[in-house]
């Protein structure tokens, strides 16, 4: 059964991937198995086609897609079994920008390596980053921006962390088509990611050297 | 060799003949145009003063006067006389105002809405398409398979005043190009760029992977009205005609759908250019490498916005040697990131490694694939840029 989960998640079949795992589940398939072993499993699988070039967005949405389904089945499962996830993440794409499918895609991604993700929306405040911060004390803050006008907002968002005086207790990772990681360096962000699987990559190895730590 | 006008050497390094040196056209160059009342013929003329190459794009209409399709330039577009909208605002307590939309075809009903937000460019009003549009977009306007019969009252071939209009324009552009020496181009076609201004970017992408044949029946109604659109301005003495196509990269298009889909009707449309003897430029800035097989098969001319930075997945060597000795590059450059934002040196760099990998023979350099700001570090580095072109140009050997 997680074989044929893997399966349908990477196809971007929503109810196929959803249905299996009500099965696996009522098949008294550990919750914990299904997320790693299926669900996280597939999801690193799209990520690694996706950087190789052997799929594209489109497959990477609705495989994402599919995964959010089926996570929603599981997810009070792992509620019940006390099965915490990787760390938590909130993502924006940073004021006057209302692009999403940049976000949507990194928080899909995020999801599926295991996070939890806080997800602001568009057109994020600088404010509504340090209330989210101060509120659900995430790992990682995630900011995206499509646009060379309101990257500029990156940074403001990073000073307003700072002078929140929480900048220290967070990590912040940026990206968006005109992005570099010069600019992120420039802004001090701690990570730069260019595409949502890298993005999935460099969080998930945030969290082991966090957790190692 | 002797120096050529703008056009002979835009036309020479299409046609892949010898030039006296690799042409420089900004494909686009909107903080120019702007400080110009968005004249395309006196950008034309600062350009060959800035002693760049030039292209005149017709028709000419200005932006502001394109009301329905700010994005899209070309002639207008009309509806069916029958289509009768109605658009209304909705305020929202601790949130944007809302903007509705309705168009009552003889098919049925066509709705938007959209979150009026701070920066909205069109008052209480909602263009028909436009870029900007899509990500205020609460509902697009077309959603489900029954609306297409709707979009064909929206799509109507150009009118008669249209073509006359045009006409006119066209003895003014000719004598103009030929005066000025610049390449007179026509455009803009559209295929998935419509369909996305239409259902929205994911909307279209979820449709694409779920429903095919939606979208596929959406891009026929699309291209037929294109082919119209076309006939009308291939019947200028046009050098080039462009196709905008800034969504039919690997970042919206998987590359079967665009095989299955795409590439025939593209293909009809270069044959049909080709016809008329006049050459097809394609705009695509992102996600081009795994197309390029099918750029080949469609009959492209010139791929225009190469995007070494934006352009996700873009290696210049690979794409020279894929395509390079049958279509011709245009671009090279980073706009955004490198000419408005980088150092002089970075500029430089930027310059030699365009020419080095996509030149010099079919290339035109270009930022990509736009430059909007208007601030004196833009003005700095395209100075920089024009120099460090020429630098590059040819030494006559003793």
């Amino acid at each position: 059964m997680l074989a044929k989960i893997l399966h349908h998640i990477l196809e971007g079949d929503a109810p196929a991937a959803t249905e299996c795992v009500r099965q696996a589940l009522a098949d008294g398939t550990d919750p914990a198995v299904i997320l790693n072993e299926a669900m996280i499993a597939a999801m690193d699988e799209t990520g690694r086609r996706f950087e190789a070039g052997e799929i594209y967005i489109p497959e990477m949405l609705i495989a994402g897609r599919a995964m959010q389904s089926a996570l929603g089945a599981l997810k009070p499962f792992l509620v019940q079994a006390d099965i915490e996830p990787l760390g938590k993440v909130v993502i924006g794409t940073v004021q006057g920008d209302l692009h999403d499918i940049g976000k949507n895609l990194v928080s899909l991604m995020l999801q599926g390596a295991g996070f939890e993700v806080i997800d602001l929306g568009t057109d994020v405040a600088p404010a509504s980053f340090v209330e989210a911060v101060r509120k659900h004390q995430p790992l990682l803050v995630a900011m995206s921006a499509l646009l060379t006008t309101t990257m500029i907002n990156m940074g403001v968002a990073v000073a307003a962390l700072r002078a929140a005086g929480l900048r220290d207790r967070v990590n912040v990772i940026v990206g968006g088509a005109p992005v570099t990681r010069q600019f992120a360096d420039q802004i001090g962000a701690d990570l730069y990611a260019p595409d949502a699987a890298s993005a999935a990559r460099v969080a998930r190895t945030l969290a082991e050297r966090v957790s190692s730590a | 060799m002797a120096h050529l006008t703008s056009r002979e050497r835009m036309l020479r390094t299409i046609n892949r003949q010898a030039v006296d040196h690799f042409p420089c056209c900004f494909m686009s160059f909107t903080a120019l145009r702007e400080k110009l009342g968005d004249n395309l013929y006196e950008l034309a003329k600062a350009e060959l003063g800035m002693g760049l190459d030039a292209m005149l794009f017709i028709p000419s209409t200005p932006r502001a006067l394109r009301r329905e399709h700010p994005d899209l330039r070309g002639l207008p577009v009309h509806f069916d006389p029958q289509v009768k909208t109605t658009e209304w605002r909705e305020e929202v307590p601790g949130g944007y105002p809302l903007l509705h939309k309705v168009y009552e075809t003889p098919a049925g009903k066509l709705t938007t809405s959209i979150r009026l937000t701070d920066d909205w460019r069109f008052g209480n009003r909602i263009p028909f398409v436009d870029d900007y549009q899509i990500p205020r977009a609460l509902k697009p306007l077309i959603t489900e398979p029954p609306e297409l019969e709707a979009l064909r009252y929206m799509l109507r071939p150009p009118s008669e005043a249209d073509i006359a209009a045009f006409r006119e324009e066209v003895r003014v552009a000719q004598a103009f190009a030929e005066s000025n020496g610049v390449l007179l181009v026509g455009g803009w076609g559209v295929g998935m760029d419509l369909a996305n201004w239409l259902c929205g970017m994911e909307p279209l992408m979820f449709h694409m992977m779920d429903r095919p044949g939606f979208v596929d029946d959406l891009l026929e109604i699309v291209h037929v009205w294109n082919l119209r659109r076309m006939e009308v301005v291939l019947s200028a003495p046009v050098d080039i005609f462009i196709r905008r196509a800034w969504y039919e990269g690997c970042d919206f298009v998987t590359p079967g759908f665009y095989h299955k889909s795409i590439l025939p009707r593209l293909k009809a449309e270069v044959d049909l250019a080709h016809q008329h003897g006049v050459k097809f430029g394609y705009i695509c800035s992102s996600g081009l490498q795994p197309m390029l097989a099918d750029h080949l098969a469609a009959g492209l001319d010139v791929l225009i916005g190469i995007d070494p930075v934006q352009g996700s997945r873009t290696n210049l060597p690979r794409l020279k040697k894929e395509v390079g000795s049958t279509i011709c590059l245009w671009g090279g450059v980073s706009g955004a990131v490198t000419v408005e934002r980088g150092t002089e040196e970075e500029v430089r760099a930027a310059v030699r490694q365009a020419v080095g990998s996509l030149g010099p023979d079919g290339f035109i350099l270009s930022p990509v694939d736009n430059l909007t700001v208007d601030a004196p570090q833009t003005w700095r580095n395209v100075n920089i840029l024009i120099d460090e072109w020429r630098r590059n140009w040819p030494t006559e050997k003793a």
